[in-house]
């Protein structure tokens, strides 16, 4: 290609009706990249486009915002052809998208069909003149930090999950051009058919940990009835979410929602405290990011305590009296 | 010779095994199979057996001479063929150079209805390999699914289910399937078994007999490079208390009042 070829780099938004928190952070993160490496930020958006949104793209940085509409229409196969298509005009040095399971999943095709580099849920993204882009993500199970630098191809592709960068609305208004295109209803892409569908039974209030700061959690060693209604109470009293560990949803003390671990939820809450959690590796998997941890065990030898900031052998029931 | 029975194909990503039992050395293997793929065998598995079902169960592993220890395994529980995808020259790949690899792994074994691979492998991730493959096959179905019902000439029933919902679903055929049950316990197999798995040939796929080309492989292949690894958690300041639980009872109190302070929330 030409060498003069306007440097670009393509955040690609999910087909979402509008504007959102996950966006901007990349749509921002990508500017800060851009300005050090003098990239251009185009962003594709398929949703809607009224005064406040296109506002909302251009004040966390896009130069270009490439946009349509008809999202609910798109599928998977429909969606990464508009991608190729845009990828093939602008030929972008980088394209990021969301870390949802849509965005994912558009990453890895396009990541085959161009065949380039993909780094699936980066922490953080670098720029340098020497060596390019470069891509931090974390890897097994989250315990260790993986620096990732593509090779052998001219586009780079990642992930990246909500939360991960912050967003700063830049001060001045950008100039931000606007490339409308179109959407074709295109039926030739078949779907798979839902034969029969069933509501989860009891749709309870919605559980959402990460709005707590603090989190008790329940496990083998705390299941006893006593224990678990004094963690309930002490979770009233100080606004925690109680959660628990895989042998205790699997008893039915708990519901499933609270179920943290590898096949459960991971958390990140200021403090994090363990009533009776041994610690098996699928649970301490979910609460790595925990800022600090407060185990309480009686046996002495429960790995958890090597991951807590506080290790407190003790009887569950002993503590729980006295709180 | 009667006609061809179409092949499933299980994609097996062998993964440390201390990865899955930090503790229990059980089964004293290097390698095991990650747990979505052992869940989806022993679904296949089952369908097999309930016998309505016609088709060829063929894992595929990739990895080196190692990984045959979860062939073996695969075919002692009741997979018909093994497949090790093994050369020197595929060491390092990434999920682009792979997804090259088990293309043409797939297109040599021929008469593929469905491919199913485990949604996320724990060690690597990413997630990719599923959808990349889709795409080099030019597979038209990419489905999600918890649980295999019916596998039927030209369609595939699934039950898929997410927090809200569990659905029933058909796809038709060809499809490529992520698969998003685990299990994480090891399978307890029988002495017969094992001695009927024995008997099953473990075929080799090398770059050679697969035609593959060696630019588009391995460390050559890939477009990206681990360039460091660092361990996340610094060792934490910790402090260990025993017996005295009053001074324990403070100290919670004390950090939860911390908490207390900056956020005022309604209680759940």
């Amino acid at each position: 290609m030409d060498d003069n070829r306007i440097k670009e780099i393509l955040v690609v938004c999910d087909r979402s009706t509008e504007i959102n928190r996950h966006m901007m952070e990349i749509i921002y993160k990508a500017k800060t990249i851009a300005m050090e490496s003098g990239h251009l930020v185009s962003v594709l958006y398929t949703g809607n486009k009224n005064k406040d949104i296109v506002k909302g793209f251009s004040q966390c940085g896009a130069d270009i915002l490439i946009s349509g509409t008809s999202p609910n229409k798109i599928g998977m196969w429909q969606f990464s052809d508009l991608v190729t298509r845009w990828i093939k005009k602008r030929k972008p040095q980088l394209v990021l998208f969301q870390s949802t399971e849509f965005g994912k999943d558009i990453a890895a095709i396009i990541s085959a069909r161009f065949e380039a580099g993909l780094t699936a849920d980066c922490m953080d993204i670098f720029y340098d003149i020497t060596n390019g882009f470069r891509f931090m993500r974390a890897a097994i199970c989250d315990s260790v930090i993986a620096q990732i630098h593509c090779i052998n191809c001219t586009m780079n592709i990642g992930t990246v999950k909500e939360g991960v960068f912050e967003i700063c609305k830049l001060d001045r208004t950008w100039k931000m051009e606007m490339i409308p295109f179109s959407v074709e209803e295109d039926n030739t892409y078949e779907r798979e058919t839902c034969l029969h569908m069933s509501k989860e039974e009891q749709i309870k209030k919605e559980i959402n940990m990460k709005e707590y700061s603090t989190v008790f959690c329940i496990g083998r060693g705390a299941s006893s009835p006593e224990c678990v209604e004094g963690i309930f109470a002490l979770a009233k009293k100080y606004n925690a979410c109680v959660v628990g560990t895989r042998p205790v949803i699997e008893e039915g003390i708990i519901e499933k929602e609270r179920q943290v671990g590898q096949s459960g939820k991971s958390i990140s809450p200021k403090l994090y405290i363990g009533f009776g959690v041994f610690g098996a590796s699928q649970h301490l998997v979910g609460i790595r990011n925990a800022k600090k941890i407060i185990a309480i065990n009686h046996d002495p030898k429960a790995p958890i305590f090597d991951y807590a900031d506080y290790s407190m052998v003790a009887d569950v029931k002993d503590i729980l009296d006295k709180l | 010779m009667e006609k061809k029975i179409e092949r499933i194909v299980l994609c097996i990503k062998p993964v440390k095994t201390d990865l899955l039992f930090q503790n229990s050395n059980a089964d004293g293997e290097a390698f095991s199979m990650n747990p979505y793929e052992l869940k989806a065998l022993e679904n296949l598995i089952k369908l097999k057996r309930n016998g309505e079902e016609r088709f060829c169960l063929t894992c595929i592993c990739m990895g080196d001479k190692k990984a045959k220890s979860i062939l073996r395994r695969a075919l002692s529980m009741g997979a018909d063929e093994g497949i090790l995808i093994s050369d020197s020259i595929f060491a390092g790949s990434d999920t682009v150079a792979t997804t090259y690899i088990l293309q043409k792994a797939v297109e040599k074994l021929g008469n593929v209805k469905m491919i199913v691979c485990g949604v996320k492998t724990i060690d690597g991730e990413t997630g990719q390999v599923p959808l990349g493959l889709c795409e080099r096959l030019g597979f038209p179905f990419l489905v999600n699914g918890n649980e295999i019902l019916k596998v039927k000439d030209t369609s595939v029933i699934y039950k898929y289910r997410n927090e809200k919902e569990t659905k029933i679903m058909e796809s038709k055929l060809p499809a490529v399937m992520k698969y998003r049950d685990f299990k994480m316990d090891l399978p307890i197999i029988s002495l017969a078994a094992i001695k009927k798995g024995k008997k099953k040939e473990i075929l080799l796929f090398d770059s050679k007999n697969m035609e593959i080309d060696p630019k588009r492989c391995g460390i050559k292949g890939s477009k990206t490079k681990v360039i460091e690894i660092k361990n996340k958690y610094n060792k934490k300041e910790k402090r260990k208390l025993e017996g005295n639980i009053q001074e324990m009872v403070e100290i919670i109190i004390n950090l939860l009042g911390e908490g207390e302070e900056k956020k005022e929330g309604d209680f759940g």
